[in-house]
């Protein structure tokens, strides 16, 4: 019966988003964006899809982010013409997809205020579909009820903060769980509000949001292992309408490994089945797109639940008279521009050195050789095991140890979180007053040592660090050493009094203890403050 | 709490707002291992909106309460009035003009034809139009469903034009018959209106049913061109109900004598 009235109110629209789901790309495009050689080639192909010339504006040298930046804004535009013409369920229903979104920009802006970053820059960030009047004050906030009291209670996500109430600090831990709370109530909430809308609806988004909660319930339990989190808090962030619940998230609740977690998932094999974890545990970002890129064939856990989800958004396609294609054509497009975005992050791949042996210290991952990617932000690691991606902006000091032929990184990260949490913390973690790492690079080549330095240096005179206005003086520009072979040595000559300079405890390092302080004292200041308020 | 259980759970539903306890040892097939793991009962409050009493107090239920409630008054009052005998179906039957019954199969037959042709038309409508914008090349192609939809009104106007015809104001009856109309008069006014009833509701849902198919091939053909015959054979074959409650009423006004 729902064909005879869906098309009263959303006819139209459902005509519009089947129109732009058929513009996504299909495996030809891919085809052809993989045999890309540079980002401009990429821009080339990509303006023969339904994505048009929305690149044309950029000045040439292109960056992936401009790239992932637009593509976002596109998406964005769509969907906003979307919600504009919608009426009373439709919009509903738009709404509550933009409500995670908006979860997702709380929790940045509350973990950036947290770590002391600029308002504006994280402003920036955040994702244009969750944005709300009040957004900007969120970073005055200091205590969850303050927060709640000042910011969040004129938002539509504010039933949701009324269960996370009751945690008083915000610190890491508790902005995860005010995080995870958020989410089981959003998702519980969306589930009740689409299984109201009745079928085909109700059992197309039932599905989907099914797997969100069961994937967040896996996501949870892996990723709680080995931290203060204890079974029963653990239990409390588990939303209750997965498949999983009930009998599944009660084992997951008491789960203490990956094998346990296994284990309780195979019951459901079902819908499940296609979960083999893998046999090493780590989960890092890029895993399995790294193993594609060198045509292994393991794919991550993380890989599996992204397949599974494009799988289900397609099926979801499949009916007619169904609010669902609204929220499958954004996931789908969502995932479309995570690849489009490697797939330039691999074409923009400047340099790539093999067999290099990365020693950790303190070891956080035990020493390995693997090969080493860089592209215009990132450097990425990659050995059999691990992969790790790592901002240029985080690499504080690098130098070349001529006596032992390697090169000596030193990066603003904390040991202890720096690959337990997510990637969005992971480039927001600059915890100014913990321990830095130190990475030590060793290539089996000795003429490699040269190019992983200038592949550093280039990457940082790129990529300026955002807080430290004064770190230029240990930052070469690939200019600087145009003909490194000739000015070389006397490069290496100062760059190796640095790295002394570090052992001695002399300027340079204490320059950069003065920053630290001098951060502390604004974070201090912040939170005098801001009790007045 | 609002949950929706599963079958296994839900015969515990005895009442709403119950707390109760679910021991789940014995529902796992590997209960085994973890026996010593999973000795605490989860504890569920469920809630069965269907047990609960809002369902007696809908606004649907009152309407039907007070409508029969009025039925029941009125019948027994003019059953202990002692004017029972005017509760007589056959008297009102007899009584009423045919021309009445006639023109009542009339007015339904176009009526229900026409709402059926602008539903189909608005369902296919609105998928086109939506569907159009990002593939132009289906908009002409596609008026063939809205040109279905259309047809199924036309079918409503020729069968309520037949059936005006005839009508000549012929249907009195001599005093001495008793009745007040002739025999074919009763047929005739029968028949129009159950025929008009036929035919309207034949392309009532004829036009949806056309509608809802022409949505989905518009939609179809905009992704994948491959489609669109595939789907317009099923969309004819939708169009033919119409055709069954035409060829229903042509057959009934043939046996009509002019009245």
């Amino acid at each position: 019966m729902n064909g005879t009235y869906f098309n009263i109110e959303t006819g139209y629209l459902e005509g519009i988003v089947r129109g732009y789901k058929a513009g996504i790309l299909t495996a030809v495009n891919y085809q052809n964006l993989t045999q890309c050689e540079t980002l401009d080639d990429l821009k080339l192909q990509l303006s023969a899809t339904d994505y048009g010339n929305f690149l044309s504006n950029e000045p040439s040298p292109l960056a992936t982010t401009t790239i992932s930046e637009k593509m976002r804004e596109k998406l964005v535009q769509e969907f906003q013409y979307l919600r504009v013409n919608s009426t009373e369920p439709t919009s509903i229903f738009l709404d509550y997809i933009t409500y995670s979104y908006m979860i997702d920009n709380v929790i940045l802006l509350i973990t950036g205020t947290l770590h002391n970053r600029d308002t504006h820059e994280l402003l920036e960030r955040c994702h244009p579909l969750g944005m709300f009047d009040s957004i900007a004050a969120l970073c005055v906030a200091t205590s969850i009820s303050e927060l709640y009291n000042t910011v969040m209670i004129e938002t539509p996500i504010a039933p949701y903060f009324e269960k996370c109430l009751s945690a008083h600090d915000l610190d890491e831990m508790n902005i995860e769980i005010i995080r995870n709370t958020l989410y089981k109530a959003y998702i519980e909430d969306f589930y009740n509000y689409c299984q109201s809308l009745g079928n085909p609806t109700a059992e197309v988004m039932g599905e989907l949001l099914q797997f969100e909660a069961d994937r967040r319930v896996i996501n949870i339990t892996i990723n709680s292992f080995n931290t203060e989190l204890t079974k029963d808090d653990r239990q409390k962030l588990f939303p209750t309408t997965g498949k999983l619940f009930p009998d599944g998230i009660l084992r997951l609740g008491r789960a203490d490994d990956v094998d346990q977690v296994k284990l309780a998932v195979d019951q459901y094999s079902v819908s499940f089945s296609i979960f083999e974890f893998p046999e090493t545990k780590s989960k890092q970002e890029y895993k399995g797109f790294f193993d594609n890129f060198n045509s292994g064939t393991d794919k991550s856990l993380e890989d599996k639940f992204f397949e599974y989800e494009v799988f289900l958004n397609k099926r979801g396609f499949m009916q007619q008279f169904h609010y669902s294609v609204f929220y499958s054509y954004l996931k789908l497009k969502e995932q479309e521009i995570r690849n489009i975005v490697w797939i330039a992050e691999i074409e923009n791949l400047k340099v790539t050195v093999e067999n290099v042996e990365v020693t950790f210290d303190p070891s956080i991952i035990p020493k390995e050789k693997g090969t080493l990617y860089f592209t215009d932000e990132k450097l990425y690691w990659k050995s059999e095991v691990n992969i790790l991606s790592i901002d240029f902006p985080t690499i504080s000091i690098h130098a070349i140890d001529s006596g032992n032929n390697r090169v000596y990184c030193q990066l603003d990260v904390n040991p202890e979180t720096w690959l337990t949490q997510e990637s969005q913390e992971k480039s927001l973690g600059l915890e100014e007053d913990t321990p830095m790492v130190e990475m030590i690079l060793t290539p089996a080549n000795v003429s490699d040592v040269e190019r992983i330095f200038i592949a550093l240096s280039d990457g940082a005179s790129l990529n300026p660090d955002p807080n430290q206005d004064d770190s230029d003086e240990f930052v070469y520009n690939a200019d600087d050493l145009e003909e490194f072979s000739m000015a070389g040595q006397a490069a290496i000559e100062y760059l190796d009094s640095v790295f002394e300079a570090r052992d001695d405890r002399s300027t340079e390092l204490f320059q950069y203890k003065d920053n630290v302080e001098r951060d502390a004292k604004r974070f201090k200041n912040v939170e005098e403050d801001s009790p007045q308020r | 709490m609002r949950k929706r259980v599963s079958q296994r759970t839900s015969q515990f539903n005895i009442e709403t707002n119950h707390e109760i306890n679910i021991d789940l040892i014995d529902s796992s097939p590997t209960s085994a291992r973890f026996n010593n793991s999973f000795n605490q009962p989860l504890t569920l409050v469920l809630e069965n909106k269907y047990l609960s009493m809002d369902y007696f107090y809908s606004k649907q239920s009152i309407y039907g309460y007070l409508l029969f409630s009025s039925a029941t008054v009125v019948t027994l009052y003019l059953l202990f009035t002692g004017q029972g005998e005017q509760f007589n179906i056959g008297d009102f039957l007899l009584r009423t003009s045919p021309y009445m019954w006639a023109l009542i199969g009339c007015a339904l037959c176009v009526a229900l034809s026409v709402v059926g042709a602008a539903w189909g038309i608005f369902v296919t409508g609105s998928s086109l139009v939506g569907a159009a914008v990002r593939a132009p090349r289906i908009r002409t192609k596609n008026l063939i469903s809205v040109i279905f939809c259309e047809v199924v009104a036309i079918y409503g106007l020729i069968i309520a034009i037949v059936f005006s015809t005839k009508m000549n104001g012929e249907a009195f009856a001599f005093e001495s018959s008793g009745l007040p109309y002739t025999r074919q008069a009763y047929y005739g006014g029968f028949a129009l209106f159950w025929g008009g009833l036929t035919v309207g509701l034949a392309n009532l849902f004829c036009g949806i049913c056309v509608g809802i198919i022409g949505s989905s091939c518009a939609l179809a053909d905009a992704s994948d061109p491959t489609l669109f015959v595939k789907v317009l054979v099923i969309e004819i074959f939708g169009s033919i109900i119409g055709l069954f409650g035409l060829i229903t009423g042509l057959l009934i006004v043939g046996k009509v004598a002019d009245f």
